[in-house]
Formats: structure tokens, sequence, C-alpha cells
């Protein structure tokens, strides 16, 4: 690997490790989170990191909120488990 | 139009919040003050209708811009309570609503982050463990119908197993290395699990969360680069940054709801 690709992939960890966080930390304040999904390519490692986030936060089972899915934003709130696979 | 939360920050500064700051879909942040605490909101980044690629790369995108303001919250001197991505208000009079509601829980939490900073140390595979890692799965593939397939099979999923247990034994070796090279500047410690980074009981990196002093930075970083060198495994440290993974009070899982 030359250190153009090592430093391109270390790049690409600390952004992932920033986004995942992001995504799954934080103070919540009130039980209406939205998340954007849409198809997810479970053969791509960075994307099983955000399936991870939403499925967190679908596993949590925060209440209230109102399912939209027609623009590609989904509320994580109300979806049943296996929702995000979908 | 809703909401959408970045942070709180303790003592209300709404001066030195930059006047031109924008957040997610380059909307302008503002403050909102109440029980004083001071809140940096923008109006929610309006519905989109990106699909697929288009839209996972929406999502990063609106995920950096929320981190880039809690970056600019941290550059006040203070140290900001991120709000987990995502949260949205019906109005500014939503949000300052809900902080006066959970005051007490958020202040305890405020007081627990004041003065800190957040570095991260993620513990990856270098490209001798990786490429060691590939060779199981470059084995030719053995005929289904053969005599003995099955047990074959078999023996191959517990030395897939048995592999995966002395992965995460060495990821948790290194993990306690670096932990006790910066026992003495951490305030505390969170671990993101190797299984959420990967496949289930193949985590390919382990995260840890350190809070720490952000005075003790370059002392931190120091004490992460005096590890020795491992030629299979690769110790990347980044931050500082807001404590994204210290924001909730003791005992509750990360992001659950304050409210009782």
């Amino acid at each position: 690997m030359s250190d153009f690709d090592e430093s391109l992939e270390t790049e690409q960890l600390v952004l992932s490790d920033l986004i995942n966080r992001v995504l799954d930390k934080g103070v919540v304040i009130s039980g209406h989170v939205t998340i954007s999904i849409a198809d997810i390519d479970l053969l791509v490692l960075d994307l099983r990191l955000l399936l991870t986030s939403v499925q967190t936060a679908l596993s949590r089972g925060m209440e209230g909120g109102v399912v939209r899915r027609g623009a590609g934003f989904v509320d994580a709130s109300v979806l049943p488990p296996d929702a995000a696979a979908r | 139009m809703s909401t959408h939360l970045y942070c709180l920050l303790t003592p209300p500064r709404v001066e030195a919040r930059p006047p031109a700051l924008l957040g997610l879909a380059n909307l302008p942040v503002r403050s909102v003050v109440a029980s004083g605490i001071e809140a940096w909101v923008s109006d929610a980044a309006p519905n989109d209708t990106a699909v697929g690629d288009q839209a996972r790369q929406l999502l990063v995108a609106h995920a950096l811009q929320h981190n880039a303001v809690l970056e600019a919250a941290l550059a006040t001197s203070r140290t900001p309570m991120p709000a987990r991505f995502g949260q949205r208000f019906d109005d500014d009079a939503a949000v300052l609503r809900e902080i006066a509601r959970e005051e007490a829980r958020l202040r305890a939490v405020l007081a627990r982050i004041e003065g800190s900073v957040e570095m991260d140390v993620i513990i990856a595979p270098g490209l001798r463990r990786t490429i060691a890692d590939l060779q199981p799965v470059t084995q030719p593939m053995h005929d289904a119908t053969a005599r003995g397939a099955g047990q074959q099979y078999l023996h191959r999923l517990r030395e897939r197993m048995e592999s995966d247990n002395r992965y995460r034994e060495v990821l948790e070796k290194i993990a306690k290395r670096v932990t006790d090279a910066v026992t003495g500047l951490v305030r505390d410690e969170q671990r993101l699990d190797p299984e959420a980074g990967g496949t289930p009981g193949r985590g390919t990196t382990m995260s840890l969360a350190h809070l720490i002093e952000r005075s003790r930075v370059d002392d931190y970083r120091l004490a992460v680069a005096a590890l020795p060198p491992d030629t299979e495994w690769r110790v990347l440290v980044a931050g500082p940054r807001a404590p994204y993974s210290f924001c909730t009070p003791e005992g509750d899982a990360p992001g659950m709801i304050l409210a009782g």
C-alpha cells in the first residue's frame, strides 16, 4: 500500500468513526428523531456503520412521531425493527 | 418549518456564536436561551427526494455539517453538549420548553463535561493483518455434494469462530495498552464495541472515546504516540471533538431519552 493509499485509508477510518459518533451519540431530549435512509447496500462496510446507527435508534424503542417515507426520510421512532433492512 | 438542534451550552454567550455560521443545508445557525442554557439551532433541512447513493451522501454531508457547528461551539471556549443528530422540534419554542423541562438533568451533564473535550482512538488492522484475514476467503469452494461436505463446512465455521475470538482478544489487548498509556489524563472512557463496526463477531476496528481536559490534548497525543508500534495494527488518534460519547447521565445507555 502506498503512502497515499494509507493516508487516504486513515482519513476514511477517522471520518467513519466521526460519522458513527455523530449519528449514534449525543443527548436526546426529544423522542422524535428523523434519520434519512435509503436502499442500503449491505456489502459496503461504511454503510454498515450507518445501518447499525439506524438500527440502534430503532432498538431504543423511542415513542411518538410520524412515519414519512415519501421523500427518502424515515422517522426512526415508529418503524418495526426490520424496516431499515427493506 | 421545524427546528434542528445542534447542541447546548452554558453559560449563555450569544455574542460568541459566529454570526455567519451555517449548519445543515447551509441554513443559518441561531441561539435560543432558556433556564440559563443556550441552544444552537437552525431550521431543519428540507426533506429531500434523493434516494440510494445520493441519499446516503446527503446523510453523510448533513452529519458533517452538524459536526462543523459543534466544532464552532467548541471554539467559543465552552464545552458544548452535542445533541443526537436528527432531533427535530416543531419550532424554537418547543426546544425551549424541553430545555426548561429537563433543566436539572441537562445541567448535570453540562457540569460533567465542562472544560473537557473528547479524544478518540481507533484501532484498525494494518496491511499485513488485512491480507492475512483475506486468506480464508480465497480458499476454493468445496463441492457441496462431496462426501463429508457438511462436516468440512462445520469445521470451517468453527475455525472462523476461533479466529474471530482471537481477533477480539488482540483488539482488547491493544485497547488495554492504550487505556494504560493515558490513564492519568482521562476523566472517563467509553468503548465502541467492535461488533458495531463490522460483521457481528468479526469487528474490524475498535474505537475508544476518552474525556479529557482541554489543556491536556497534546499530552494525550504524546502518550498514545509513545506506545510501541505494532506491525499488524494501527492506532489512530482523532480529536479533539465535542463530547458526543459522554452526554448521558450515569447508568443510561447513550441516546436514551432523558425524560422519565
